[in-house]
């Protein structure tokens, strides 16, 4: 790839993700505006808006971590590390909205701001692997070494991933089950789930955007490091 | 502030955290590509 072509992947990404955020804005105003407050956890159920999409994209972008890292281990090629390091950075900041957006609902409604059940202490624990994914990548000098231990941190990230999903199923927790990703159909009245679709599909796109924005940015760099 | 729902307060926070991120991570982003873009070297030290 040229260098050309990098800094428009950048510029794309930028592009993508600034969008997003525009249409981020009016997501939140039809989260205030256009949906009813749900009758028994009142106004703070307007947060599950925000939380189960910045959850989604948590857990998306976990995932192509350790499917990128794992065809890194097949295939050696320095880009798709260089993917898996982006994709992995995007996720940690939608797993903060996650894990911040989520104390910040049970508070109101249960009563605390944390139960160490499994599905939150699950979450926490995927949210620290990758913090040391990402700590663990500044730590090795060598690109290959650095690819290699990366890959093999971010399969176990991997791993945990449908746990994380399906721990409210698998264990007795306080958390509430999924009202749209699930084999049946979506429980939620008409404009809640119209709302919490294009809250899904903003969110996917951002972290798109921010994804490839990364990944151009990274591969300027590592064209940098080739020619200097 | 009376007229705010019960709840409205962690709801709001809850918003601005997530817009603070967001907006502040794409800022980042966009002052590193220009930064790289420009000079081509920037990252050659942190290994990212």
């Amino acid at each position: 790839m040229t260098a050309g072509a990098e800094r428009a992947l950048t510029r794309r990404g930028l592009w993508l993700s600034a969008v997003s955020l525009l249409l981020l804005v009016g997501i939140y105003v039809l989260a205030f505006a256009a949906t009813p407050i749900e009758r028994s956890q009142g106004f703070a159920q307007k947060i599950f808006y925000l939380h189960v999409p910045a959850a989604w994209c948590a857990l998306l972008g976990f995932t192509v971590v350790g499917v990128v890292s794992l065809l890194y281990l097949w295939l050696k090629d320095p880009r798709l590390d260089l993917f898996a390091a982006s994709a992995a950075e995007v996720g940690v900041i939608f797993s903060i909205v996650m894990l911040t957006s989520g104390p910040l609902w049970a508070r109101p409604v249960w009563g605390t701001w944390w139960q160490w059940d499994a599905r939150l202490t699950l979450t926490l624990l995927l949210f620290f692997l990758f913090l040391g994914y990402l700590s663990l990548r500044s730590a090795v000098h060598d690109p290959a070494e650095r690819a290699r231990f990366s890959a093999v941190v971010a399969l176990l990230g991997l791993v945990l991933v449908p746990f994380v999903h399906l721990s409210v199923y698998l264990f007795r927790t306080i958390h509430p089950t999924p009202v749209v990703l699930k084999p049946s159909a979506p429980t939620l009245p008409g404009s809640m789930l119209t709302v919490l679709l294009l809250s899904l599909l903003v969110h996917t796109l951002l972290y798109a955007g921010l994804v490839l924005a990364r990944y151009g940015i990274a591969r300027t760099a590592a064209e940098a490091r080739i020619d200097g | 502030m009376g007229d705010l729902p019960s709840g409205a307060g962690y709801v709001i926070t809850a918003y601005a955290i997530a817009a603070v991120l967001y907006a502040g991570y794409w800022v980042r982003l966009r002052k590193s590509g220009k930064w790289e873009v420009g000079s081509g070297k920037q990252d050659l030290k942190s290994g990212n």
